[in-house]
C-alpha cells in the first residue's frame, strides 16, 4: 500500500514539474509575453537633414 | 533592412509607439544611452542650441512614456549638472549602476522596477569600463565622474534584483564583445539592450540564456523585441527593427515642437550673421595655383552646400553646419560666433585640411588620406543612404 502511494505521489510530482518554471526566483505558472521597444545612440538626432 | 530612404525623426518614433500601444497594449520603452548629443566636446559657441535640443529630447521622451534611459558618455557632454536638471525637470528615469562620483557614491538610480501585466521587470544601466571610456568620462567631467568595474557591478545588480522581479534587463554602454562577457559571466540577465557600439542586430544574439539586441544609430530604426516565456521555462524572442520612414506619419505635436526648436535656434544665431558682406570664398586662394581643381569643385554640389540649408531655413543650425561649411568649429574654420561668409560651403580645406600655413609660407598641406572613409564623415548612411553603394559614381562628380 505504502509503495503504491509513494509511486502515485512521485508520478504527480513528475507531472507537475514541467508546468511550473522559475524566472529569477519567482514561480511563473503560466507563460507570458513582454514587448520591449528599444533604441540606442540617437545622438541628438531630431529628424533627418532636409 | 536598408531601405534607401532617409530614416528617423522623433515624430515618427512617437507615432509608431502610440499606434503600437493602442493595438497591442503595454510595452516597456528603453534607451541605452548617447541619447542627447553627438559629440563629447561641445564648443561654448554652440552650447545654447545643444541645451535647447537636449531639453526638447527630454520632453519628447517623457511624452512617449520612456521607462528607463542608460546614461552614455555623450549624455554628459553638457555637464552632469545639466543632465541632473533634465532628470528633475522632466522626471526622466536615467539609470546607471556604475557611474559614481568622487566619493564613490552612485550618481543615478542604479535600476528601476516596472510592473506590467502583473509581472515585475527590473531594468538597470551599465557603463563600459574600458580605458577609453574611463578616459572619456574623466575628460567630460573634469575627473569628477568615474566608473566602477563592469562585471562586479552587473553581478551586484542581478543579486539585488533576483527574487524581486520576474525579468531582468540590462542596458549596457560599451563594445559588443563586453555584452557577451557580461551575459556569460553573470547568469540571470534575460536581455541586454546594447548601446555605444552602433551595430544593428536583426536576429537577437543569444549568449546562454541572455538575448542581446541593438538598434543601430540616430533613431533610424525602432527596435521591437517580443520575449515569450513559455510555461515550461523555455523562452523565445522575435525581433524587428522597424524603419522609421515615410510609411509612418509624423506626430503633429512633436513635429511642431521640433519646428519651434528650429526657429529658436535661428533666432539664437541669426543676429551674428552678416548677410550683406560680400562673399569671397576661401577656395579662391587655392584657385591661383590649382585652377583646374577649383573649376571642378566650383561645378560640384560641395560649392552649393550652404545654399541647400538656406532653402530649408537651417543655415543657423549647428547640427547641419558641420557638413555644410568649411571646418566647422575647427582651427581656421567656420565658427558659430563669427559665421564667416568666406567659409560657407564645403571648400578645399574641408577635405584637404587647414591651408593657412600652406597659403602663408608655402608649407606642404597637412597630409590627408582621402578615401571613402573621409567622405562618409558627412555622407553618413542616415543622410545619404546609398552613398557607399554608389561611391565610385559619386567620386567621379568631384574627381580632381
Amino acid at each position: 500500500m505504502t509503495r503504491i502511494l509513494l509511486s502515485l505521489l512521485l508520478s504527480a510530482v513528475i507531472l507537475f514539474i514541467p508546468t511550473i518554471s522559475m524566472q529569477n526566483g519567482i514561480v511563473a505558472e503560466d507563460g507570458f509575453k513582454l514587448v520591449i521597444a528599444y533604441s540606442n545612440n540617437v545622438e541628438g538626432y531630431l529628424e533627418p537633414c532636409g | 533592412m536598408d531601405t534607401g530612404e532617409m530614416l528617423g525623426g522623433l515624430y515618427k518614433k512617437t507615432t509608431y509607439l502610440e499606434q503600437y500601444r493602442k493595438k497591442q497594449g503595454n510595452i516597456i520603452v528603453v534607451d541605452s544611452g548617447d541619447l542627447l548629443n553627438e559629440y563629447i566636446e561641445i564648443k561654448e559657441s554652440i552650447q545654447s542650441s545643444a541645451r535647447l535640443k537636449a531639453d526638447l529630447i527630454a520632453q519628447i521622451y517623457q511624452s512617449i512614456g520612456i521607462d528607463a534611459i542608460n546614461v552614455g558618455e555623450l549624455d554628459l557632454a553638457l555637464g552632469l549638472y545639466y543632465l541632473k536638471l533634465l532628470e528633475k525637470t522632466y522626471d526622466i528615469p536615467f539609470v546607471s549602476a556604475n557611474l559614481v562620483d568622487e566619493t564613490n557614491t552612485p550618481i543615478f538610480k542604479p535600476y528601476i522596477i516596472k510592473e506590467i501585466n502583473g509581472r515585475k521587470i527590473g531594468i538597470f544601466g551599465l557603463m563600459g569600463d574600458s580605458s577609453d571610456m574611463v578616459a572619456k568620462l574623466k575628460e567630460v567631467s573634469g575627473g569628477k565622474i568615474s566608473v566602477t568595474e563592469l562585471i562586479p557591478s552587473a553581478e551586484s545588480m542581478v543579486n539585488e534584483l533576483k527574487g524581486k522581479v520576474d525579468i531582468i534587463i540590462a542596458m549596457t554602454h560599451n563594445q559588443m564583445g563586453q555584452n557577451w562577457v557580461v551575459a556569460r559571466k553573470i547568469p540571470g540577465i534575460d536581455l541586454i539592450v546594447g548601446g555605444h557600439h552602433k551595430q544593428k542586430i536583426k536576429t537577437p544574439y543569444k549568449a546562454d540564456n541572455t538575448y542581446i539586441v541593438q538598434s543601430g544609430e540616430k533613431g533610424q530604426y525602432q527596435g521591437m523585441l517580443e520575449l515569450t516565456f513559455a510555461p515550461d521555462g523555455t523562452r523565445s524572442a522575435e525581433n524587428e527593427l522597424v524603419p522609421l520612414g515615410p510609411a509612418i506619419p509624423d506626430d503633429p505635436r512633436v513635429k511642431a515642437m521640433i519646428d519651434q526648436y528650429n526657429n529658436k535656434v535661428t533666432s539664437l544665431y541669426a543676429l551674428a550673421r552678416q548677410e550683406d558682406v560680400e562673399v569671397s570664398l576661401n577656395a579662391r586662394a587655392c584657385e591661383t595655383c590649382h585652377s583646374e581643381e577649383f573649376s571642378i569643385w566650383q561645378a560640384s554640389d560641395h560649392a552649393r552646400a550652404f545654399e541647400t540649408l538656406v532653402k530649408i531655413s537651417r543655415q543657423f543650425n549647428p547640427d547641419c553646419l558641420t557638413c555644410h561649411t568649411t571646418r566647422f568649429e575647427q582651427e581656421g574654420g567656420f565658427t558659430m560666433e563669427l559665421q564667416q561668409p568666406e567659409l560657407i560651403n564645403v571648400q578645399c580645406d574641408s577635405c584637404h585640411g587647414n591651408s593657412a600655413r600652406h597659403l602663408k609660407d608655402g608649407e606642404p598641406m597637412p597630409e590627408q588620406k582621402l578615401d571613402m572613409a573621409s567622405c562618409v564623415k558627412c555622407h553618413t548612411p542616415d543622410r545619404c543612404p546609398d552613398f557607399e553603394k554608389n561611391y565610385q559614381e559619386e567620386w567621379q562628380k568631384i574627381k580632381h
